[in-house]
């Protein structure tokens, strides 16, 4: 399973974006520095949701995909939901931004579902 | 020329981008003030402040006969304090809101004297009880309730009326 993450999801031509995204991990003040690098990722573009910790403000969702790894990928011991973020396509040829990662959906040895708004 | 309303809400969206400019370190460090677009474009960040405005009412009570007749309106303006501190932050989660809501507050109500009369636009403001965001998409934090009451002419929402 583990290795089918990389081998099998992160591939091109298989699930994963044909353009790596950037991941830019929080730093925390008087945390170890943590330099921005490239994962590779499968991104689900969910429709616009309803942002209800604003009432009824609609924003982007998106669930991205990556391996659990701290170098092609995001490793779940490294991730912090007070800040991480990624730089991705809202829309697929979009240009890039930076959304933040709020939520950590599921998790195993292998793989990390992430919700981005 | 913009009307009443949009004018109100760009008072309060000033004073509140200068708490955000402030780099005195015994305020909250304000990321940045949002007012949302069709479809947000924003994304959550900790000590976010996201402006949004409920619907209108009138008050019967303070409008005004005449020709033409002045509308007093009552508009409620949500101001939503976000926190998101990273996990590895001690601080403990009541505490970041205290203070944030404690300095949207007072930057809200500046100047003292004439604050509730946003800039001669409103004859008068009130800072309603805050209400705690409930964090079910990892933002945390909590929504400090504006009350807005402004009169205007009953043709124009353009023109503002005493």
């Amino acid at each position: 399973m583990t290795t089918d993450a990389t081998t099998v999801f992160m591939v091109d031509g298989d699930f994963k974006e044909s353009v790596s995204i950037t991941y830019h991990p929080h730093r925390y003040y008087g945390a170890t520095l943590r330099a921005d690098r490239t994962i590779d990722a499968v991104i689900e573009r969910h429709r616009l949701a309803v942002f209800s910790e604003d009432g009824d403000t609609v924003a982007g969702m998106w669930v991205v995909y990556v391996a659990n790894d701290s170098t092609v990928g995001i490793s779940s011991d490294e991730l912090d939901l007070g800040g991480d973020a990624v730089t991705i396509s809202p829309r697929d040829g979009e240009t890039p931004v930076r959304k933040t990662i709020v939520e950590l959906m599921s998790q195993d040895h292998a793989m990390l579902q992430l919700e981005v708004r | 020329m913009r009307p009443v309303s949009e004018r109100i809400a760009l008072v309060l969206f000033d004073r509140l981008q200068e708490l955000a400019a402030q780099l005195d370190p015994t305020n909250t460090v304000v990321s940045e003030v949002v007012r949302p677009t069709r479809y947000a474009t924003y994304t959550p960040q900790h000590n976010q402040i996201v402006i949004v405005q409920e619907s209108p009412e009138i008050d019967a009570q303070l409008s005004h006969a005449g020709n033409p007749p002045s509308v007093a309106w009552r508009q409620r303006f949500k101001v939503h304090c976000h926190v998101m501190p990273s996990e590895l932050d001690p601080t403990t989660l009541d505490s970041l809101i205290n203070n944030f809501v404690a300095d949207v507050v007072v930057a809200i109500c500046q100047p003292a004297s004439s604050w509730h009369t946003f800039g001669n636009l409103a004859i008068n403001a009130m800072i309603e009880g805050p209400q705690i965001i409930e964090a079910s998409g990892g933002v945390a934090g909590m929504t400090v309730p504006v009350l807005v009451v402004y009169r205007t002419s009953e043709l124009s929402p353009y023109e503002m009326r005493a």
